[in-house]
């Protein structure tokens, strides 16, 4: 049974800088086919994510003038984040007290900034089903 | 632009006495992000999505039914009804799919999922699919 985050992270992120357009980042949210962006500065260090849910607020404005930063301004979105030695139990409180569906995994380091990669909802789900299925077998 | 033209078509649904194993069984193999809660007569009842599995991590799947854990889902959207006022109920209630029913067939029958990644996309302005547009990212290496 998997029981820290680094066991069902997927490693690396999708990112994007607090200048790019909103139209981009729905481009690379298509062509990429994930549902988040990373928000990072130019030290590499994490600043907001930005999600599906929170890009819809835009439609109808101009997106390639909307950037990155008025959205997470708006919202006044806070950065999720954990780190890999997190227990899933711990990580899974926080999404659920949140409302969220993904949390950016920063390195252990305390000081570091650095993405490390994500935690997905998704994964969570998959990882109960398989868990089911394995104990069917055995 | 109406909901009709963006929303998926076609929903996959489970019954209220179906256990959540299968729920989780279905959401992974076919890479389904909700799932819609019917009665006998095909009418929604509710909605299971990541947000309601995920508290259940660490219990036994197969002794939760879906009627336990569902969302109960009471807004009936109209494929007629325009993009921002879709948006609108998605950001007031904070439900990012939502299912689109029929007002033909009956009030409650659902028809298919309207979700903020549709609305994403509609926005990104691509038209076609994501290999297409893969092609199309330029590359210095690939020229002669």
């Amino acid at each position: 049974m998997k029981e820290y985050v680094r066991q069902l992270m997927r490693r690396g992120a999708i990112t994007c800088s607090e200048t790019t357009s909103i139209r981009d980042i729905a481009q690379i949210m298509v062509v990429n086919q994930v549902r988040y962006c990373v928000v990072i500065n130019n030290e590499h260090e994490v600043i907001g994510i930005v999600s599906a849910d929170s890009l819809i607020c835009t439609f109808g404005l101009d997106l390639d003038e909307t950037k990155a930063q008025d959205i997470i301004v708006k919202d006044k979105r806070r950065v999720f984040t954990t780190t890999g030695k997190t227990p899933l139990t711990e990580a899974i409180d926080i999404m659920k007290r949140l409302k969220i569906g993904h949390l950016v995994v920063l390195a252990d380091h305390p000081a570091s900034r650095a993405v490390l990669g994500i935690l997905f909802s998704s994964d969570i789900v998959a990882e109960m089903a398989r868990r089911q299925e394995e104990g069917e077998k055995s | 632009m109406k909901v009709c033209d963006l929303m998926h078509k076609g929903v996959i649904s489970c019954y209220a006495e179906d256990t959540v194993k299968d729920v989780a069984r279905m959401m992974d193999q076919h890479h389904f992000r909700s799932i819609v809660v019917v009665n006998e007569r095909g009418e929604v009842w509710g909605i299971i999505s990541f947000r309601e599995m995920m508290p259940h991590y660490s219990k036994n799947l197969s002794q939760l039914t879906a009627g336990e854990i569902m969302r109960p889902y009471k807004i009936e959207v109209d494929p007629q009804w325009s993009i921002e006022n879709a948006i609108d109920v998605m950001r007031r209630l904070r439900y990012y799919h939502l299912i689109v029913v029929d007002p033909h067939v009956g009030t409650k029958w659902p028809v298919g999922i309207l979700s903020s990644s549709d609305v994403v996309k509609c926005m990104s302005n691509l038209t076609s699919g994501r290999y297409e547009q893969m092609l199309k990212i330029r590359r210095e290496t690939t020229e002669p």
